[in-house]
């Protein structure tokens, strides 16, 4: 370590810093292959070595392109870091890939990150929003550690321009479309050109990726002579967190939106309450949170769900807020009393996983609509909505009163589905008498069966267990988070004592989060919005909640924004392995995907 | 007595409840014959504790000490408040490197349970007072090292006293580790966090086994040295003693040897990727501190590649073989491929160099590992070196296994030569040279310790026991702390790695649990390794008959714990779970 400090004080002496600019110049002249890039570098190479003769302990790696794959080898001094051979060798290392990519000419040029120029328009409804997008550009490149740039280096001019300038809201039929363009002519400029902020927003991501940290000369270079066209192939790509098995702090699953919003994810699905505990404070039924949360520092706040929600929208992700009834409900219900009749949720005394709404208490179905009124007003947005519907057991109802009414005419699972419409007609109540165009429930006996046309409204199914099949074939729109294939919290066993074995081991690699292709599949492509990933965390709690989803929901992404046809191992294993390096340049924590060794050998494990 | 201590809050229900948002109307109430801790609300009751932590202390036979003690263990119910300004350390003993240590113990104890939270304890005419008393001056942590110690806790009036006495100093650490699990922050009805200790205590404790190990793998990928640090810290708190170092293996050398600068240059992943020396030593200090000995394995003569190509141009010729071969799959059984080369003599040269420089970094008389798995007779049977040293040999496998017999014959004795002795203990892993039938042949029982790596069914390490050798085990089914992540593993979560017993015999060293790295580095090896590590702890010191669903609540309360001194220990269950006990 000591030997690298001297050698970047040779870096800051003058005639070094007029050798490499020179370099540059012979370097950039020429725009066509690698192998000019590596000659003019040789040349540089000749200075260190006369001057770091004696470093001999100080670990030196080159890589060279050959037959498009950057092969690592050993030498006295550096030449091309695999960073510099990752972008120029094959396919410059963007995640997800976007749709069609053209590089007229593989170059690069050193850019000043202190330089960095934007031009729109200030008159813009979504200027604001685009000022907090270009801070964290620049903050980005920030944290990419470049050196401390005492030269001038080349300027970037970002230049954006949106149609739509007044789509401040992201909805399913926003358009994410966006076109750059990167040119070095008589500027150094990047034209994007975007329908709406949101399109703008991801260019600049794919802008950043543009950009990489060459550790050689300690500078951040730009890919350029690039044309890139892109958008989404799913107009749904989501993160789900349960928040109530245990507790993440607020700036943990902004950690968590910050490496969306790199990979072009734009749904953060917080499954915030459930049985065992209730975090979120809602400002009409405070008790839930008071009696329901694990610790007066494990709440959710109104301010704080805002605050995730803006913070959210700004990178280009919507928040969709679950509370799960009429299962999955327990913790902090019964603060009204102990009589029977006045209980809100029944059957959770002997097990707290399995308490229900009490269906004699219409009382309960009241609270729902100050929860539904809450969570409508929070997110700020009603476009879709999540009912939950999770996992209801139907001998919990049984012995109620209601049941036992309409027994006679009716059987449990037409008594399952009156009392969903009775929730969704709070739902419609709470959203000023109109239902939200897509109110989402999660995949259960109920939506499998023909009961599900008996629902006053044609709702959208996260799908996660069982054959779709007759839901698709009912014409229902799908969301994908198929378990065994896009669950992150399989394979850790069981919980508890009682149980046998994990619910749904063995965990998922990477790889099957990336193959899985559900539409395939299933058929029925037009009814998939696309899909989510989970976490469950019964075994996960601070700790390892980035761990669990990074890179799995990177691999993920990819499959939902480009849907790709086939995997190239080379090419996906190698821009994958960049794009965490890039999480992690952020301060994302992501696992290791394999010995390091594998990275700085490309295609060689 | 202690009960007279017991300072409880009265719980005000009122509409400013529902406001906050808060939980403080939950308080925990020890049921003694089931020792469990169970929350209710409402109810103000002079027997209930503020909060689980406070409750677990004393609920039960072991409250919440972890690993459990073995000899005996008697906690009394009533809790002493004090403020950690007002605890003292008394030490007996005259000898100044015994004194010295006791003192840096002291001090972590005090940094361990130090809290922002109760820098408003206002209580300070309660007072602790910790003596230690130590036996012998012996300041060497190995094998034979008596880590037991008796602990009393006594409180009259306003004075609480610890009496801890060991016969050696790391006995007297571990008995600090369990003061520190007999006290918790307390909120008391002035407002103030204070410390709270339990009140009455006797404990006597010592060790099943004397080699409680944990193996981190920093060759596939690197590990930070503070991420080590972190480790070590979780070890201490756990009462494991060894750290044993995987630290190179074909992938990559990160090991700097100042004769052999090679062997980095060849072989770490960058210059930010290297342990020197000076990090080395640091190291062995600060888990000395902690009971912990780190034991430093060079695995060969296969695993060993990257680092090992320089042999040619150093005019020595090739030192590994097989090295970055591709397809790997014909000559090694992971990439990057690498295999010692056992007929170049200047191999056992550059070995004598390098471990003399790993012994100079080590204490004297350290054991060392010498890897010795997994060697793959493809990449030798395709060398043509090697080929033509065997001349007319039939290429047979038992050919091959007396090469590498060879090999480790001249690779012991390029140790011998370096250490200046012929009794230091070689630890081998179990491979197709301590197979029953032919470890006699090339294996002296003497000279070498097996650590067997073989599922729970497999007879070996009895087989091996029964033949003499001494083994540590690390059961390859439950203790791989890898598994779950590749191929067809499945994942050990923390009562499975309770549950695994090992053999009793007096020939059993102890055991290990695995951390192999492909798929981890600084961002997940913690998690991956705690709590479940802490499991195979108390397995490792107290071996209890009982099996898991017996050590859930302590084992609850130690996770916390772990994660409260900073180490990244991984969820267990939902957070309702451990709120009430036993209620999942």
């Amino acid at each position: 370590m000591k030997k690298t400090r001297q050698f970047s004080d040779s870096c800051s002496s003058v005639m070094f810093v007029m050798f490499v600019m020179s370099c540059f110049l012979v370097l950039f002249s020429y725009t066509d292959s690698l192998s000019h890039v590596n000659n003019a570098l040789r040349i540089q190479n000749t200075f260190f070595s006369e001057a770091e003769n004696d470093e001999f302990e100080v670990v030196r790696y080159t890589w060279k392109c050959e037959s498009n794959k950057c092969v690592r080898y050993h030498t006295n001094t550096q030449e091309v870091s695999l960073n510099t051979c990752n972008m120029m060798c094959s396919q410059p290392s963007l995640w997800p890939k976007p749709e069609k990519v053209i590089v007229t000419y593989k170059n690069s040029t050193v850019i000043d990150k202190t330089r960095i120029s934007f031009n729109f328009s200030t008159q813009w409804q979504v200027y604001n929003m685009l000022i907090n997008t270009t801070d964290l550009f620049k903050r980005n490149l920030e944290l990419l550690k470049p050196g401390n740039q005492t030269t001038p280096r080349a300027t970037l001019h970002i230049i954006i321009s949106i149609q739509d300038t007044t789509t401040d809201k992201l909805k399913l039929g926003t358009n994410e479309k966006y076109h750059l363009v990167v040119e070095n002519n008589d500027n150094l400029e990047a034209v994007i050109v975007a329908e709406t902020y949101f399109g703008a927003r991801h260019a600049l991501e794919t802008l950043s990726q543009l950009i990489w940290y060459d550790d050689v000369i300690d500078e951040l270079r730009i890919l350029h002579n690039v044309d890139i066209i892109d958008s989404p192939k799913f107009p749904h790509r989501g993160v789900m967190i349960d928040t109530a098995r245990n507790y993440f702090p607020l700036d943990l699953i902004k950690k968590v939106v910050d490496g969306m919003a790199m990979s072009k994810l734009n749904v953060l699905h917080l499954h915030v309450t459930d049985a065992v505990s209730f975090p979120i404070v809602l400002p009409r039924v405070k008790q839930l949170a008071a009696f329901g949360a694990y610790g007066r520092d494990m709440i959710y706040s109104p301010e704080d769900i805002k605050n995730l929600v803006q913070y959210s929208l700004t990178r280009g992700i919507k928040v969709l807020l679950e509370v799960d009834a009429p299962g999955h409900v327990n913790a902090g219900w019964n603060f009204a009393g102990e009589s029977l009749n006045k209980k809100y949720v029944i059957c959770g005394e002997s097990d707290i996983l399995n308490g229900h709404l009490n269906p004699d208490n219409d009382e309960a179905l009241l609270v729902l609509e100050d929860i539904y009124n809450d969570l409508l007003e929070l997110s700020g947005y009603n476009e879709m909505f999540h009912m939950g519907s999770d996992e209801v057991n139907l001998t919990c109802w049984k012995g109620t009163q209601a049941v036992k009414t309409k027994k006679a005419e009716n059987s449990m699972k037409q008594f399952w589905a009156s009392y969903t419409n009775q929730m969704l007609e709070r739902l419609k109540i709470a959203n000023d008498g109109r239902y939200p165009d897509h109110i989402i429930m999660w995949s259960s006996p109920l939506t499998e069966s023909s009961e599900l046309d008996t629902l006053d409204v044609k709702v959208t199914i996260q799908h996660w267990l069982g054959n779709p099949s007759s839901i698709l074939r009912r014409g229902h729109k799908v969301i994908y988070s198929t378990v065994g294939q896009w669950y992150l919290d399989c394979g850790f066993g069981m919980w508890k004592p009682s149980m046998t074995s994990g619910v749904c081991d063995p965990y998922t690699p990477w790889q099957k989060f990336y193959k899985h292709r559900p539409w395939v599949i299933n058929g029925y492509r037009e009814l998939a919005l696309g899909g989510e990933v989970c976490l469950w965390t019964e075994e996960v709690e601070v700790d390892s909640l980035e761990t669990r989803i990074w890179p799995r929901s990177a691999a993920f992404a990819e499959r939902v924004w480009s849907d790709p046809d086939t995997m190239n191992d080379y090419d996906v294993y190698s821009r994958l392995v960049s794009f965490v390096d890039r999480l992690r340049s952020r301060g994302i924590k992501s696992s290791a995907m394999w010995p390091r060794w594998c990275s700085q050998n490309p295609g060689k494990c | 007595m202690g009960k007279a201590y017991l300072v409880l809050m009265v719980i005000l229900l009122c509409s400013k409840l529902y406001e906050s948002a808060s939980n403080s109307l939950w308080r925990w109430k020890c049921n003694q014959s089931a020792g469990a801790c169970t929350r209710v609300s409402g109810d103000v009751d002079a027997t209930l504790y503020p909060s689980l932590e406070t409750c677990r202390l004393v609920c039960g036979t072991a409250g919440g000490l972890w690993p459990q003690p073995t000899v005996g263990t008697v906690l009394s119910d009533g809790l002493f408040q004090f403020s950690l300004s007002s605890l003292k350390f008394e030490f007996a003993s005259e000898d100044n490197d015994v004194t010295t240590y006791l003192k840096e113990i002291a001090d972590l104890f005090n940094k361990t349970l130090s809290s922002i939270s109760a820098s408003n304890c206002s209580n300070t005419d309660n007072t602790v007072t910790i003596s230690i008393v130590v036996l012998t001056n012996n300041m060497d942590l190995n094998w034979k090292t008596d880590e037991g110690y008796n602990l009393e806790i006594l409180t009259a009036g306003k004075e609480n006293s610890v009496k801890i006495s060991a016969n050696t100093i790391f006995g007297a650490r571990h008995a600090l580790e369990t003061v520190s699990q007999l006290i918790e922050l307390f909120s008391n009805n002035n407002g103030e966090v204070c410390h709270v200790i339990v009140d009455e205590a006797k404990i006597s404790d010592a060790p099943n086994y004397n080699h409680r190990g944990l193996l981190l793998d920093t060759a596939r990928n690197f590990l930070s040295i503070s991420s080590i640090k972190k480790h070590v810290d979780g070890m201490a708190h756990s009462k494991l003693n060894v750290l044993h170092w995987h630290i190179t293996d074909s992938q990559s050398f990160p090991l700097e040897l100042p004769t052999l600068p090679n062997m980095t240059k060849y072989g770490a992943y960058s210059d930010s990727k290297i342990y020197h020396p000076t990090d080395i030593a640091e190291l062995i200090s600060y888990a000395k501190l902690r009971g912990v000995r780190i034991i430093i394995e060079i695995d060969a003569p296969s695993h060993a590649g990257n680092g090992w190509q320089w042999g040619p141009d150093a005019g020595l010729g090739d030192l590994s073989v097989c090295i970055n071969q591709q397809p790997w799959r014909s000559f090694c059984i992971q990439p990057p491929c690498g295999q010692l080369n056992p007929v170049n003599s200047n191999l056992y040269k550059v070995l004598k160099d390098l471990y003399s420089d790993v012994i100079n970094m080590l204490p004297k008389g350290e054991v060392f590992h010498m890897g010795g798995d997994e060697v793959y007779i493809p990449c030798w049977n395709s060398t043509p070196e090697i080929i033509a040293y065997l001349g007319d040999k039939p290429r047979t496998t038992e050919t091959f296994l007396d090469l590498w017999s060879d090999y480790q014959a001249q690779a012991l004795e390029a140790f011998d030569s370096a250490v200046g002795n012929t009794n230091t203990p070689i630890i081998l892993w179990t491979s197709h040279l301590t197979e029953v039938s032919v470890i006699e042949k090339y294996l002296s029982k003497t000279r070498y310790v097996i650590q067997t790596w073989v599922p729970a069914a497999d007879t070996l390490p009895q087989n091996l026991l029964d033949l003499g050798y001494q083994i540590i085990a690390s059961t390859k089914d439950t203790w791989y702390l890898d598994h779950g992540f590749w191929g067809n593993t499945v994942y050990h979560n923390w009562r499975v790695v309770y549950n695994n017993k090992i053999p009793t015999a007096s020939g059993t060293l102890g055991g290990e649990v695995c951390m192999w790295a492909e798929l981890v580095d600084d961002s997940s090896v913690e998690s991956r390794v705690w709590p479940r590590a802490a499991a195979a702890a108390e397995r490792l010191w107290s071996n209890l008959k009982t099996n898991a669903d017996q050590a859930e609540r302590r084992f609850y309360r130690h996770r916390e714990r772990l994660v409260s001194r900073g180490i990244n220990a991984e969820a267990l269950t939902p957070r309702w779970c451990y709120q009430n006990e036993g209620e999942c």
